[in-house]
């Protein structure tokens, strides 16, 4: 308890305080990702068992066989099928692609549908046992406003009209966990004919749920499974949450990886507090010992005391946590389609571990020798005081850092790499300092005796300098790059293409429908890029092998390599090897693609030839002159690889990765599908389009970037978030550096004082100085954003990099302007106080 | 009270061992008080240290209380201050984050008293400064830090008070008051004093004294013969 006293009285001074600060921010970081997190996992864990709305699914690409459904009730089992398909939907002049999904009896097998009377509203929320009635649909809130809608009203879809009875809340299998991009309208099955939308061969996916004895759904599928083509597969919720548990998990370290950067920030702030802490209380402890208080006694009074200090800080940033995790979990609420548990203690516990590791790791190495101050210390102030080498708190630290990377991401690969990337940013920002401060230094002169005073200032506490010029870089910097990637990554490919580039894909369009198609397009004087028929189709065969087999095998013997590489991992490899295909045939080179190896095809070429796309056939180790098989639709096609092509995705047509020589697939149903460019007019093209043919799908580009826009920005706020606090975080940094700094400050000013500077001078001064840290802080964050955006650019997104000559002018801006208004407002009280008690204080 | 036979002090420095204690003896009864006299730098501060187990010489031996200082370890010597010991510095060595009367509290807290408040109210306004108890040290003159100093030092009714200097960053009129409060304490607590001061005039209010010099162990006996050191050449 005594210790708690001491804690209290010693809060009064500066360093306590930012000790205190610190490792609240450190467990506010780390507590607001993990809570949020958990929660998340905790929440599609509880909706897991009705994931998928039954026990097991049946999916296929056609319609489920009767036999089926009659073989799965007659071992009693439960059974319902659900359709799922992208369809237009239409109210008045507006349209919106939603995702269809049409239910029979029975459906849900497992949980609930939710439903309201208000789109957003307060509305109370019914739960049901079923899907909506015939003529009826159930329509996602965000549909209300896109389509002007009210309950009540009527929607078409295809051929025909459903009357809107509820809003739809939540379902069962919605999936996912994050928002799919088309709205859902939840319809009956049995109004699915008359829609019209549906024909052979259009893209859905059919499913049959099933529920029941778990023995009984072993049997029956191992009865049908042997019948299952390549189309068809089981999913079960194991399977369906593992992929999404792994994506949840790869968002989670990365926010944590950024928070607990934000951390070791704090950690610089707190050793340099506990340093200054340090060097205060050796009289203290010298005192103590002179009134007979023994070593082991003052170690544990300090150690009481960071325990209290841990535990207070902790607790408030925890509780700042919460809050945190809330606004997150606001901001993302939209894209979530999970219901969140209340906050756990689990990660509670975790963030308010990280206060006391930060405090362990970073306040302790300073601390360590403070017990062992020598009592004649007392009488004998020049008795020298063993302090903690700086190398050894270096090493400590960095090692530190490394720990809590590894602790709290659990990747030892990249916390190891973001370890080396910061120590590689640090030595450039030093490189620069010194760089910079020598210029200054040799200019300052020149600027007058105020550049010169705040130059030497710098100059005299070059380790401090290049420290924080390092912290300062490194926040800015992160902060520069998100608002890059945000504000300007999807606006630069769009000024990328051309004005004219396609702005509609037109899918869906049966071949008897393309000349009044065409006639259409003729009509508006609109042209499109080329009509490619289309069929859907997997990937089964290389050379006769298994192409799964194959993948898997492969994926085995490189698994450790794309492991280290962080690439994708071999478990999901073999999964996407054989996923449907769009399929498509062509006798010409199809604009944007061009042959990379092997010769395009011959117009008379009678044999099955195909033109797969480079790396499509790389990561499938596929040759030239390997004969590929194809499932469609149940039937099996043969053909030989005869050129490899490279594809520009941004060409805004058609792509495919694999081509056929023509009319090979003639047999096979082909739907044709195309992309054209027309201006923008409120959307009467696309209701004329869909209205003449009701089972085409036109997907508007302008809409899918509001879309990926409106969930750049979602996400991208809640990341935005974190990396404040992680700036703010380097702002501690600066506290603490101008207060170890403040003595000597106090001398400085009371000489000037003393020499007859006015307070306005001095001030300007502190500006300077501040601002020039600012400036070259700001200087390393702009440099470090370019190369991390133009690393993006070039390796990951495939773009033209570009400049940003803004972030050169803005960042370097920002960091004077608040770096030095805080620093100047850190030593306010300095210019406060008069000249005599300055002098006095400093002797 | 206090006893010290034959004390050596030998320090390594840079240029080489420094020799600044030369066989000093001492005695001082129970409720006497002792002045150590000497210009500065002739080693009272370092004598000082030795007598009150803050230090330890490098040959001789120092009894305390009946105790033998060489007998014990820093942790022991440690709880033999807690309860014997009380410290009067030159530069007051008061806590700046504490108030005053926080500073005086804080040798009770440690030996972990209930009454700490209580007491500390009282001694503090033994030496006039009731109305000041919430007040921070640098908002004091050095007048009154000295004697929330002294404050602290009689609190835990101590059996000896060191004292280094105690006027020693004073002006003369605050330094003799000080001095003043100082023995006033000293004759009601009746407390073992040594006081060390380059002060002639404070010496001779002490009932025995003994002259450092230059480093060197040239010694004094006292009036009252109870101090005592080999050599003995001069009196104060
Ligand atoms: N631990 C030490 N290391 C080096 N020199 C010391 C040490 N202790 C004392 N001295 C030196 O011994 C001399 C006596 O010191 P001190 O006892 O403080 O003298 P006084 O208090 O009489 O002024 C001084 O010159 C001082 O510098
Ligand atoms: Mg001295």
């Amino acid at each position: 308890m005594l210790s708690l006293r001491l804690l209290v009285r010693n809060l009064r001074s500066a360093e306590v305080r930012i000790l205190g600060l610190a490792t609240l921010m450190a467990v506010a970081l780390v507590s607001s990702i993990a809570l949020f997190a958990d929660r998340l996992e905790r929440g599609m864990e509880a909706q897991s068992h009705a994931f998928i709305a039954s026990d097991r699914v049946v999916r296929s690409n056609r319609q489920i066989p009767e036999s089926w459904i009659a073989q799965a009730q007659g071992a009693s089992l439960r059974t319902a099928t659900t359709t799922v398909f992208s369809s237009m939907v239409f109210h008045g002049d507006s349209s919106h692609l939603a995702s269809v999904k049409a239910v029979g009896e029975g459906y849900p097998l497992i949980g609930v549908l939710e439903t309201s009377d208000q789109p957003f509203g307060d509305g109370e929320v019914r739960e049901h046992r079923m899907g909506p009635a015939p003529g009826e649909v159930w329509v996602e809130g965000r549909l209300f406003p896109i389509l002007q809608l009210n309950v009540g009203d009527h929607l078409e879809v295809g051929e025909t009209q459903l009357r809107i009875s509820q809003v739809l809340v939540s379902e069962p299998d919605r999936g996912q966990g994050f928002m799919n991009f088309g709205a859902r309208v939840l319809m009956h099955a049995q109004d699915l004919p008359s829609t019209g939308v549906l024909q052979e061969g259009s893209r859905a996916s059919f499913n049959l749920l099933l529920a029941g004895e778990e023995e009984s759904i072993d049997t029956v599928l191992a009865n049908l499974q042997p019948g299952l083509s390549v189309h068809e597969r089981v999913i079960d919720v194991a399977k369906a949450q593992s992929r999404i548990a792994r994506n949840l998990k790869t968002a989670r370290n990365f926010l944590m990886l950024a928070s607990v950067f934000g951390v070791l920030l704090a950690g610089i702030a707190i050793a340099m507090a506990a340093q200054r802490f340090c060097s205060r209380h050796v009289d203290q402890v010298a005192l103590l010992k002179s009134l007979g208080v023994v070593s082991s006694r003052i170690r544990q009074l300090y150690l009481g005391q960071m325990l209290w200090l841990g535990a207070i800080a902790g607790g408030i940033g925890l509780a700042l946590g919460f809050l945190l995790q809330m606004v997150i979990a606001e901001s993302l609420s939209s894209l979530l389609t999970v219901n969140l548990p209340a906050p756990g203690l689990i990660p509670s516990l975790l963030g308010l571990m990280a206060g006391f590791l930060c405090l362990l790791f970073f306040a302790l190495p300073p601390l360590w020798p403070l017990p062992k101050v020598a009592p004649i210390k007392v009488l004998r102030r020049e008795t020298p005081v063993a302090s903690t080498a700086g190398s050894i708190q270096l090493i400590v630290g960095f090692l530190s850092s490394f720990c809590l990377l590894w602790l709290y991401t659990g990747e030892l690969a990249m916390s190891g790499a973001v370890m080396a990337a910061w120590a590689g940013v640090a030595l450039v920002a030093t490189g620069l300092a010194i760089l910079f401060l020598r210029l200054l230094g040799r200019h300052a002169a020149q600027l007058g005796s105020q550049w010169r005073l705040a130059i030497a200032s710098l100059k005299r506490r070059r380790a401090e300098t290049h420290l924080q010029v390092v912290v300062f870089g490194t926040a800015l910097m992160l902060l520069a790059t998100l608002l890059l990637v945000r504000g300007s990554l999807l606006e630069e490919w769009r000024l990328q293409l051309p004005a004219d580039a396609p702005n509609h894909f037109v899918v869906n369009l049966s071949p008897a429908e393309l000349p009044e198609f065409e006639g259409l397009l003729a009509e508006r004087a609109l042209s499109h890029s080329g009509l490619y028929p289309l069929v859907r189709g997997r990937l089964t065969h290389i050379n006769g092998e298994d192409a799964k087999a194959r993948a898997l095998a492969k994926a085995e013997a490189e698994a450790e390599a794309e492991q280290a590489a962080g690439e994708r991992g071999p478990s999901e490899a073999p999964e996407a090897m054989t996923r449907e295909l769009n399929l498509s045939w062509t006798s010409e080179v199809p604009e944007g693609n061009s042959i990379t190896d092997g010769v395009w095809w011959a117009a008379d070429s009678r044999e099955v030839e195909v033109s797969v796309e480079q790396e499509f056939a790389k990561w499938r180790d596929i040759a030239l002159g390997d004969e590929l098989t194809f499932s469609i639709g149940g039937l099996s096609l043969k053909a030989r690889v005869t050129s490899f092509r490279s594809l520009r995705w941004d060409s805004l047509r058609p792509n495919f990765f694999v081509l056929f020589s023509p009319g090979a697939l003639d047999d096979y149903a082909p739907m044709y599908m195309t992309s054209l460019y027309a201006p923008a007019d409120g959307g009467r093209f696309v209701a004329d389009l869909v209205r003449r043919h009701p089972t085409a799908l036109v997907i508007e580009m302008e809409k899918i970037f509001t879309q990926i826009r409106s969930v750049i920005d979602q996400v991208s706020g809640s990341v935005q978030l974190v990396f404040w606090l992680v700036f703010l975080a380097s702002m501690l940094v600066l506290m603490a550096s101008v207060h170890a700094s403040m003595d000597a400050r106090t001398q400085e000013v009371g000489l000037l004082r003393a020499l007859g500077s006015s307070r306005r001078l001095l001030r300007h001064r502190l500006w300077i100085e501040f601002a020039a840290l600012g400036a070259l802080s700001g200087l390393v964050a702009a440099l470090g954003a370019e190369s991390l955006l133009w690393g993006l650019q070039r390796f990951v997104f495939d773009l033209t990099w570009q400049p940003h000559p803004w972030i050169w002018l803005s960042t370097p801006v920002f960091g004077a302007v608040v770096i030095g208004a805080f620093g100047a407002w850190s030593c306010r009280h300095l210019l406060s106080l008069p000249p005599a008690t300055v002098l006095r204080q400093a002797a | 009270m206090i006893v010290a036979q034959n004390l050596h002090k030998t320090v390594q420095t840079l240029a080489g061992d420094l020799h600044i204690l030369r066989g000093v003896n001492l005695k001082v009864a129970a409720g006497d008080s002792l002045a150590i006299v000497g210009a500065s730098g002739s080693g009272k501060s370092t004598l000082l240290g030795i007598l009150a187990g803050l230090d330890v010489p490098s040959e001789g031996r120092v009894l305390l209380d009946n105790r033998d200082l060489n007998g014990l370890d820093e942790e022991a010597r440690a709880e033999l201050r807690a309860e014997t010991l009380s410290f009067v510095f030159q530069s007051f060595q008061l806590l700046p984050g504490l108030s005053a009367l926080e500073n005086v509290m804080l040798p009770l807290e440690l030996q972990g008293h209930r009454d700490a408040r209580e007491r500390a109210r009282e001694s503090l306004a033994e030496v006039g400064l009731a109305e000041r108890e919430d007040h921070y040290p640098p908002q004091l003159s050095g007048g009154e830090q000295q004697r929330v100093a002294l404050a602290r030092a009689f609190v835990n009714k101590p059996k000896i008070l060191f004292a280094d200097e105690p006027t020693g960053n004073l002006d003369a009129v605050t330094g003799s008051r000080i001095i003043d409060l100082l023995f006033n304490l000293n004759k009601k607590h009746q407390t073992t004093l040594v006081l060390v001061t380059h002060e002639q005039r404070l010496a001779e209010r002490c009932n025995g004294c003994l002259v450092l010099e230059a480093g060197t162990e040239i010694s004094v006996e006292s009036m009252t013969a109870s101090a005592h050191t080999e050599g003995a050449s001069a009196a104060c």
